[in-house]
């Protein structure tokens, strides 16, 4: 089983896990925060080992490994974002033509989405669950894996995935 | 107010409008917008998804709801509004 599907068992298991005694409630919480973040974490991973398997498919475990490091949480968000606009920008729309397609847009909006909901259960002790918040987080998680699948072996997905990793050097193209 | 205030309202208050005139999917009450910034500091928008009472959000419901909070999403990203649309799904008070 690939790490990212392993991360949405995991989450799932976290949702199902029964909790007794005086520390209920706080077990709970502490469960429901580590699903949102594996939630967030299976797309990350989907996407990075998808990405270097098609960058670099001739190299060892241990160096793949070392690629998907590369892939930065800030970055790929920003990335995200480029590839959401209505009507792409240079380069993109040199490359792409005006759109990314609907489960691209669909990868690009729930990676933000999950990025920022990770960021609130990892860190911000203040933030009040719905109770619906972590089920729905994985499925979005799990919708957002299956449109990857769905493009990833496309040449918008090559584009995404360099964009990924190069952007900064692409923006030295823009006007 | 400073102008990105003032640009945050002007967003508001045409997100809220497409709001109004998208039909909601069944278990919504209504969506609020509230103004803030996300983890990285970019100006945000939270669309605050208010469910009915008594609704089961069961796997398929939650699917249903994703995709409707996410094309409703894409709708005002679409509109041109620059501030990303996070969704929160919250029981009805």
């Amino acid at each position: 089983m690939s790490l990212s599907k392993a991360l949405i068992v995991h989450a799932s298991q976290l949702l199902v896990q029964e909790h007794a005694g005086p520390r209920r409630d706080e077990m709970r919480n502490v469960c429901e925060r580590r699903a949102i973040s594996a939630a967030y974490y299976a797309l990350f991973h989907h996407i990075n080992a998808s990405a270097v398997s098609q960058i670099a498919p001739q190299v060892s475990d241990q160096t793949n490994h070392r690629i998907q490091r590369w892939f930065e949480h800030a970055e790929m968000k920003r990335v995200c974002g480029r590839f959401l606009a209505t009507r792409l920008e240079k380069p993109l729309l040199d490359l792409l033509g005006p759109a990314a397609s609907p489960e691209l847009r669909n990868v690009a909006q729930s990676f933000i989405q999950l990025q920022e909901a990770r960021h609130s259960a990892d860190y911000d002790l203040s933030y009040n669950f719905n109770p619906t918040d972590p089920l729905q987080l994985v499925q979005l998680a799990l919708g957002a894996m299956a449109s990857w699948d769905q493009i990833e072996k496309s040449a918008e997905a090559n584009i995404f995935i360099l964009s990924l990793l190069m952007w900064k050097n692409w923006e030295k193209e823009r006007p | 107010m400073m102008a990105t205030e003032d640009q945050g309202q002007l967003e508001k208050a045409k997100a809220e409008q497409i709001i109004a005139e998208t039909p909601l999917m069944d278990g919504i009450n209504g969506v609020t917008v509230e103004l803030g910034e996300d983890h990285t500091g970019d100006p945000a928008m939270w669309l605050i998804f208010q469910m009915q009472p008594g609704v089961n959000p069961t796997d398929v419901w939650l699917q249903r709801f994703n995709e409707f909070s996410g094309k409703l999403g894409l709708k005002l990203i679409d509109s041109g509004l620059t501030r990303f649309p996070y969704t929160r799904l919250r029981n009805a008070a």
